[in-house]
């Protein structure tokens, strides 16, 4: 293909300059009341800060009980992490490298499972997890988040195997291996940017969601950061100063995460919606 | 039953075939068990679940009973569903439309930024990383009437400045143009790497025959791009009928039901209502809808619509 060197008008680079205040513009007043003291708050809402302060990111991460949220999400999101790797994985290899009646329809069935929106099996979830005791509790989270987040992931993995080639596999099984240590010693190192890429999008989406941490947890102590951030809210919803520092916490870890790996995110999420 | 080229390759000697075949056709379901029953556990079994909850008149305490379609009916005869459902169809004429027809035109300055192109798409992607709880609160300082934007507005002189969240008339619109925000630049991202794989040279003889930029992309680029355009309005529309997040928590469905989606319609009924048996109804009409796009999509495909 022709590489041909693109002459870019200045017009195309005021318009782009345009879009990306618009895309990263409110973030930027995140970070800018966040550093803001909060006397300046009201004078001069969208004004720079004449100082810089971390006192308002102080305060909220003591009284936002952040340091047990983070603990909280991380285990979360490891835990969850390490059973979608490895139930995932396992199908994925499944599905990649043999031939049986009735793969068509496991596919299907994934398929359907990662396309059915949440409100469809929201109500008698609630109930079952009531009935189990799952409830209020951060490994009915990580029961949740599992199931919820295999059939993507399972596919993503299942067209990363596709691409390793079949005689790897075999070559080692005439060495007497199993099948399960052909995946485990073969596979797995092989795979390894692909269960990176499963890694990141999890821990994103576990660290992000909302939704099932707010219904299915009631108890403070067990909020991951999310939530932590909603109750924050709800108590000191006129302290926007705080808020604003509560609302950095959350985010600069994922900020600093796709800072160094925009790519492997970028591509990982985009690449996954269009072939499932 | 298959037999698959490495199943002969391997028949070893010493173990009697029958056993043989049995295990060979185990192997892969036992890779598959745990994720399958993972799955069912969460998502396949409950799902199933309301169906059958659609069929009761369960309050989440006392024993259901079966009332067979008489929560359709009330369904039928619901305003707030249809009001919901209007504001869903919005949502969805919006959607398909704004956020498209930005990230396209965007894509297309972007594939010809040079060497910006990689740090302009992390850019505009940026906004789906951050979490939707922070995310919408941001957008309510923005929106707040007291130190929002309005008084920038007020100090350029403009009165009657709206209320973007209290007003019933535009809180729909104020709550869309923050998923907007989040949503457009995933859209981008779709188109950027889909113009990359279009053909250059077809571009270069159009701009050889001296056609202008706007007929190059309307004739040339546009019915190259229409494959990824069709995936976009498909998984738009789907998605504008489970909308939940940013009206649940910027709203919830609020002021009055100006912003009230079937999600939250449904959330509201199932878990503070304590009508679950109806909300499972709601939750199915919602399914249906999208179901019924997607056997849209399928028949038009079908007829050789290429979409």
């Amino acid at each position: 293909m022709k590489t041909r060197k693109p002459r870019a008008s200045a017009i195309s680079h005021l318009f782009l300059i345009l879009v990306f205040l618009f895309a990263v513009g409110p973030l930027l007043l995140l970070v800018n009341n966040a550093l803001k003291p909060k006397e300046e708050f009201m004078t001069k809402p969208f004004g720079l800060p004449s100082r810089l302060t971390l006192d308002n990111l102080t305060a909220s991460w003591t009284q936002g009980h952040y340091a047990e949220a983070f603990r909280n999400s991380i285990g979360v999101g490891i835990a969850t992490i390490v059973i979608v790797c490895m139930l995932g994985g396992l199908a994925a290899y499944s599905l990649s490298k043999f031939e049986f009646r009735g793969r068509g329809t496991v596919m299907a069935f994934f398929l359907f499972a990662m396309s059915v929106p949440l409100g469809l099996f929201l109500v008698p979830l609630f109930f079952m997890w009531q009935k189990l005791h799952l409830m209020d509790s951060l490994v009915g989270l990580i029961i949740i988040y599992s199931g919820i987040y295999l059939p993507f992931n399972v596919f993503l993995l299942r067209s990363y195997f596709v691409g390793i080639p079949h005689e790897l596999g075999e070559a080692a099984k005439i060495d007497g291996c199993g099948e399960l240590k052909v995946f485990s010693k073969i596979i797995l190192p092989i795979a390894a940017p692909a269960f990176s890429t499963v890694a990141l999008l999890v821990g994103l989406w576990t660290w992000n969601e909302f939704f099932f941490a707010n219904s299915f947890i009631q108890s403070d102590e067990l909020r991951t950061v999310s939530t932590r951030y909603l109750t924050f809210v709800g108590s000191f919803s006129s302290d926007w100063s705080k808020v604003s520092a509560a609302g950095l916490i959350a985010v600069l870890p994922m900020m600093a995460l796709y800072l160094f790996l925009q790519r492997r995110f970028i591509e990982g999420m985009t690449e996954g919606s269009i072939k499932g | 039953m298959q037999v698959t080229a490495n199943a002969r390759m391997e028949a070893a000697p010493g173990v009697r075939p029958r056993k043989r075949k049995w295990k060979k056709a185990l192997l892969p379901w036992m890779f598959l068990l745990p994720a399958l029953l993972m799955t069912m556990f969460v998502v396949m079994g409950p799902t199933v679940g309301t169906l059958a909850l659609s069929l009761t008149d369960w309050d989440g305490i006392r024993p259901p009973h079966f009332i067979g379609a008489d929560n359709y009916k009330s369904l039928m005869k619901d305003p707030n569903f249809f009001a919901a459902l209007e504001n869903n169809f919005r949502w969805m004429a919006l959607f398909c439309t704004i956020p498209v027809v930005f990230g396209l035109i965007v894509a297309s300055v972007v594939s010809k930024a040079g060497k910006g192109q990689m740090f302009y798409r992390s850019a505009f992607f940026l906004p789906q990383i951050v979490s939707t709880v922070v995310s919408a609160k941001i957008w309510a300082w923005i929106y707040n009437p007291f130190f929002g934007i309005n008084t920038v507005l007020q100090q350029w002189g403009i009165q009657n400045v709206p209320l973007w969240l209290g007003n019933p008339k535009i809180a729909l619109y104020s709550v869309a143009l923050v998923d907007g925000w989040r949503y457009w630049g995933f859209l981008m991202v779709l188109f950027l790497s889909a113009l990359h794989q279009t053909d250059r040279a077809l571009e270069e003889a159009a701009k050889v025959d001296g056609a202008s930029r706007i007929r190059i992309f309307w004739h040339v680029m546009l019915p190259q791009l229409r494959p990824t355009i069709s995936l976009i309005l498909m998984m738009t529309m789907i998605w504008s009928f489970a909308a939940f997040d940013y009206v649940f928590v910027m709203t919830n469905g609020g002021p009055g039901n100006a912003t009230e989606l079937i999600g939250t319609y449904m959330y509201k009924q199932a878990l503070q209502n304590q009508m679950p048996g109806y909300a499972s109804t709601i939750a199915l009409a919602m399914a249906l809808l999208s179901g019924i796009i997607m056997a849209l999509f399928g028949i038009l495909r079908k007829r050789g619509w290429d979409v």
